[in-house]
């Protein structure tokens, strides 16, 4: 900080600014205007560009996530063909249900593997990992440009998956299904798996990177426990991304020799074991879960203490639960399966385990209620999004309890229930946190103000239309709607082996509950999409002409609000000593900058 | 119009179901939203999950109301103002607020692994079963009676049940689910899952695929019905086998369905081929497995080696072989289930009983279909006291 005695920082000093910004409050040079051209940008080594650049593709891939889901929740609006018959006439596909099947699965696919699991550490974790380490980049910048181009490659070979006939497994690629030469989409299923061992081999090395950087540019006086949470649940998703993802790659491989080699591992025919296939798969998709949601915990915990601008309550509790969570989290994969048939014992086992997993859930979201209490609760966007995270993540928590429990599970598993309750925690959790990182690090990551006005509004929709979505679905799911249904209707009962002459009242009242259900679901979703509509509206606004953000508009401590706003390539001229980054006692608000300015007589805290 | 009529079924269950013989406890489920309750399993599991969503509603409205009364109350003003205390740690909230929760969870998980351990075994007197799955249909066969590859599930009230889940070799994963009796079972290609419960109220239910299995997924239905009595269901599985045989004299169907053994089943093969050999081929499709698996036990040159009536030969006796406990060369034990029956006749030498050789019996692996080893299976459960 360049007006603190103990450490100039920025290359201009700063002496008060009367008007509003940029020449002496921030510096006039700075990362994203260093140097110039796409060729730049293509071979940078920056990790805040680097940063900048998956947040272009997660939001790509999300934006296409979402377009096949208001395809799939406008064919589910009501019960027959809709949507999905016109667009699969046009694909020239024999069966509507096909092109619901694919729907669903590139739905899934895309929003897991291309937006929920880089979403918040590839983008934002890039970002400010290593400025909040007071680094100039992470350990390994070549490594973290070539883990960005494995993304792409990954996204590239999803897309050839589609163009070679599309994929209809789910995201899941379970066995034999996805071995079945029978399949319609035979051609797709290589690519798409080869394209999703590209993208986990992205994420082992962002992991190894991220690790690397703690452990080595930490700055002599942070010590573990002077970590911004932030990095507390990088570091943990980074231990959950290098044990648990080379697995999900051994896997993937054995899957392709499978298909291609027509060898037997999961194929019961040729004597394998398609339920060692799911062992596989969830010993890495379920510590997947965690990838996704602690570094959303850790955006909740920075986010929930610079704007009750008070000291985060239990640091070392929430900090040692990412740990709790990422360790457990590898120990209950088994809970995805009570149903196949695995040994009772193992049912057991694994439904004991998972119930250890709310404790430290509970301790985050008491910890940050309790950093709400006696604050001084600034009411914007990113504090709407982080208590927005705390009413899903306690809906999508809770709801996991019916799940682990085996003997309710088994009525709820692979029903609308499980569906509900996924998108909450998964959805709900990461895209809430998502979003609180967005608008809390947008002035940060382009200098730029958002009008909050809008951005409430925004937020309003995309709230609401959330919870009306997917809450509904609890209740049908609980009724017994299974999920990947294409169909509920009469009239599927009339097309089943028993159709022939049969008397409908027994399931009328359950398909008219269905639908009703299912109505006000599609009506959310489009809730949904005109939140998200007017937020790309507000931030492309903000982009081209929002008023430039001072350095630390929301008065924070962690290092990253220490240097300008956007920051300079090498983020502070020499390197800052960070102090206790939920003290907040060294800024004090000035209106001029909007914003907060350190103080002037402070003594340097250690 | 579909919409109106849903809203009002949504709204008027809760009424409906007040009236009826449970009342508090049905309107509880009701308001949770889970079906109609027909089975011991509904029974069992219901009440945990009306529990947890009654404990899930109170931690909800605690922490939402804590967010946002804190929210309102200590909001900022004005820009600039400072929070009113910093305090930062307290051990004993943390252990205040950890502590109940693991408690909580721990009934939650006994609970949950009593009412699994009911159905995950078998009780006595069980009625038997067989279910097999495959793109994109169920057929129920019922060991025992002469009604086989039925769409439809028939059960009796009151009486423990046995379905043994299976998918069709070469065919995918299929799940067998029954909102109604609160059951699920994967169905695995030539694996052998099975499903215990009572059904306790009668009625007919719908039947569900809830494992994705491609184009037909979501008609990959079918329905459960459930009769009062024992004698009602044993009438409509008699019924249901009769239709195939419709223009056969009573007598001859009552011999049919008498049929226990080869023996029985040659003579009567022979009765029909001499008036219509339609009903010969019929009856060579519609027999009952363990009888087939008689005819291809002794075709398989199996008899050579094993017996049906409790004699040691080379290899073990069938008789009583079938969930017994058996003990291996190499000191291991497993039970003599499906599973294990099937990977014996596949691979022999994996699992060698005590007391007899290895290297002694041929490898049927990738030598007979997998509906064989199923009627042999099913042949090795009937040979029983």
């Amino acid at each position: 900080m360049t007006t603190t005695p103990t450490q100039p920082t920025a290359p201009t000093p700063t002496p008060r600014a009367p008007q509003p910004l940029p020449a002496e409050e921030n510096a006039p040079i700075n990362y994203l205007n260093e140097t110039r051209g796409i060729w730049s940008w293509m071979t940078t080594l920056d990790h805040k560009r680097i940063g900048v650049m998956y947040l272009v593709g997660v939001i790509v891939s999300f934006f296409l996530g979402g377009v096949m889901a208001i395809l799939l929740r406008t064919e589910l609006f009501s019960a027959g063909p809709g949507v999905a018959k016109l667009i699969g006439d046009a694909l020239g596909h024999d069966k509507w249900q096909d092109t619901y099947n694919q729907m669903f699965t590139l739905h899934g696919a895309l929003m897991v593997f291309l937006f929920i699991i880089p979403g918040i550490p590839a983008a934002f974790g890039n970002f400010v990992l290593p400025i909040m380490l007071g680094a100039k980049d992470v350990a390994f910048p070549r490594l973290n440009l070539f883990s960005f181009y494995l993304w792409c490659g990954g996204a590239v070979f999803f897309i050839a998956a589609i163009a070679l006939g599309g994929l209809d497994t789910g995201w899941t690629f379970y066995t034999p299904y996805s071995t079945d030469p029978a399949s319609s989409t035979f051609g797709g299923v290589i690519p798409a798996v080869f394209g999703a061992f590209l993208l986990g081999f992205s994420s082992i090395l962002t992991g190894v990177n991220f690790i690397a950087s703690i452990h080595m540019l930490r700055p002599k006086v942070m010590g573990w426990f002077k970590m911004p949470l932030m990095l507390w649940a990088l570091y943990s998703t980074a231990i959950i991304q290098i044990l648990a993802t080379p697995v999900l790659g051994i896997t993937l491989l054995l899957l392709i020799a499978e298909r291609a080699g027509d060898i037997g591992v999961f194929d019961p025919s040729k004597g394998g074991d398609p339920i060692l296939y799911q062992h596989f798969f969830w010993f890495y998709s379920h510590p997947a879960v965690y990838i996704m949601i602690l570094p959303a915990m850790g955006v909740v915990s920075e986010v929930i203490s610079a704007m009750s601008r008070k000291h985060i309550f239990g640091y070392s509790f929430i900090a040692m639960s990412s740990l709790a969570i990422a360790l457990l989290g590898f120990l209950v994969w088994g809970h995805h399966m009570f149903t196949s048939g695995q040994s009772d014992t193992l049912n057991a086992i694994f439904s004991f385990i998972t119930f250890f997993i709310a404790v430290p859930s509970a301790i985050k979201v008491f910890n940050w209620l309790a950093t709400m209490y006696k604050g001084a609760i600034l009411l914007k966007s990113p504090m709407f999004y982080a208590m927005s995270f705390i009413w899903v993540f306690s809906i999508g928590g809770l709801t996991g309890l019916p799940l682990a429990a085996i003997s309710t599970d088994i009525h709820l598993h692979d029903t609308y229930f499980v569906v509900a309750h996924f998108h909450y925690v998964m959805v709900g959790g990461t895209v809430f946190a998502f979003l609180a990182a967005l608008h809390y690090w947008w002035p940060k990551m382009f200098g730029k103000h958002y009008d909050e006005k809008p951005s409430l509004v925004a937020w309003f929709f995309i709230f609401m239309g959330f919870n009306v979505t997917f809450f509904v679905q609890f209740i049908m799911g609980a009724h017994g709607m299974p999920r990947r249904y294409a169909d509920w209707s009469v009239e599927a009962w009339k097309a089943s082996q028993i159709g022939k002459g049969l008397d409908t009242s027994f399931i009328e009242s359950k398909v008219q509950l269905f639908e009703v259900c299912h109505k006000i679901s599609t009506i959310g979703s489009y809730g949904m999409l005109i939140g998200f509509l007017i937020l790309s509206y507000v931030l492309v606004r903000s982009l081209m002409a929002g008023k430039p953000a001072s350095r630390n508009p929301w008065g924070a401590n962690t290092l990253e609000w220490h240097c300008s706003s956007p920051p300079p390539h090498e983020n502070f001229a020499t390197q800052p000593q960070p102090n206790d980054p939920y003290n907040y006692s060294g800024w004090t608000y000035e209106p001029t900058l909007e914003g907060y300015k350190a103080c002037e007589p402070k003594e340097p805290e250690h | 119009m579909n919409a109106i009529h849903g809203l009002l079924t949504l709204a008027n269950t809760a009424p409906a179901a007040t009236a009826s013989a449970d009342g508090a406890d049905s309107l509880l489920r009701t308001l949770t939203g889970l079906p109609e309750q027909a089975s011991d399993q509904a029974e069992a599991s219901d009440p945990l999950f009306v529990f947890i969503i009654g404990l899930s509603v109170f931690f909800f409205v605690l922490i939402i109301v804590l967010m946002v009364w804190f929210a309102l109350k200590y909001r900022r003003r004005e820009p600039g103002q400072e929070a009113i205390s910093q305090a930062s740690h307290s051990n004993l909230l943390e252990i205040a607020w950890s502590l109940p929760p693991l408690v909580i969870v721990m009934i939650i998980f006994f609970v949950g692994m009593k009412g699994f351990v009911t159905m995950a075994n078998p009780s006595a007197n069980t009625i038997r079963v067989d279910v097999l799955a495959k793109k994109w249909n169920w057929s129920f066969s019922y060991p025992g009676t002469a009604l086989q590859n039925h769409p439809e599930l028939l059960l009796p009230k009151g009486v423990p049940v046995e379905v043994v889940v299976r998918s069709e070799d070469k065919d995918v994963i299929h799940s067998l689910f029954i909102p109604a009796f609160r059951v699920k079972k994967d169905a695995v290609p030539n694996k052998y899952n099975e499903l215990y419960f009572t059904p306790t109220r009668s009625g007919t239910y719908p039947v569900f695929c809830a494992e994705y299995c491609g184009t037909s997924h979501s008609t990959m239905l079918s329905r459960v019905t459930v009769y009062d009595t024992k004698a009602q269901w044993a009438k409509a599985v008699e019924d249901a086998a009769r239709l195939p045989f419709k223009e056969l004299p009573d007598e001859l169907f009552a011999e049919w369905l008498a049929i226990g053994n080869a023996e029985q089943f040659e003579q009567f093969r022979e009765k029909v081929a001499a008036i219509d050999t339609e009903w010969e081929e019929k009856a060579g499709k519609m027999i009952q497995p363990s009888v087939r698996g008689e005819m291809l036990a002794t075709s398989h040159g199996c008899m050579q080696c094993h017996t049906a009536d409790g004699e040691r030969s080379t290899g073990p006796t069938w008789k009583n072989l079938y969930r017994l406990e058996r003990t291996f060369t190499d000191g291991t034990k497993a039970v003599a289930d499906e599973n294990y029956l099937r990977e014996s006749i596949l691979q022999p030498n994996r699992k060698v009983v005590a007391t007899y050789a290895s290297g002694q019996m041929p490898q049927f692996q990738g030598k007979i279909p997998e509906r064989e080893i199923a009627a042999i299976l099913s042949y090795i459960r009937s040979l029983k006291d």
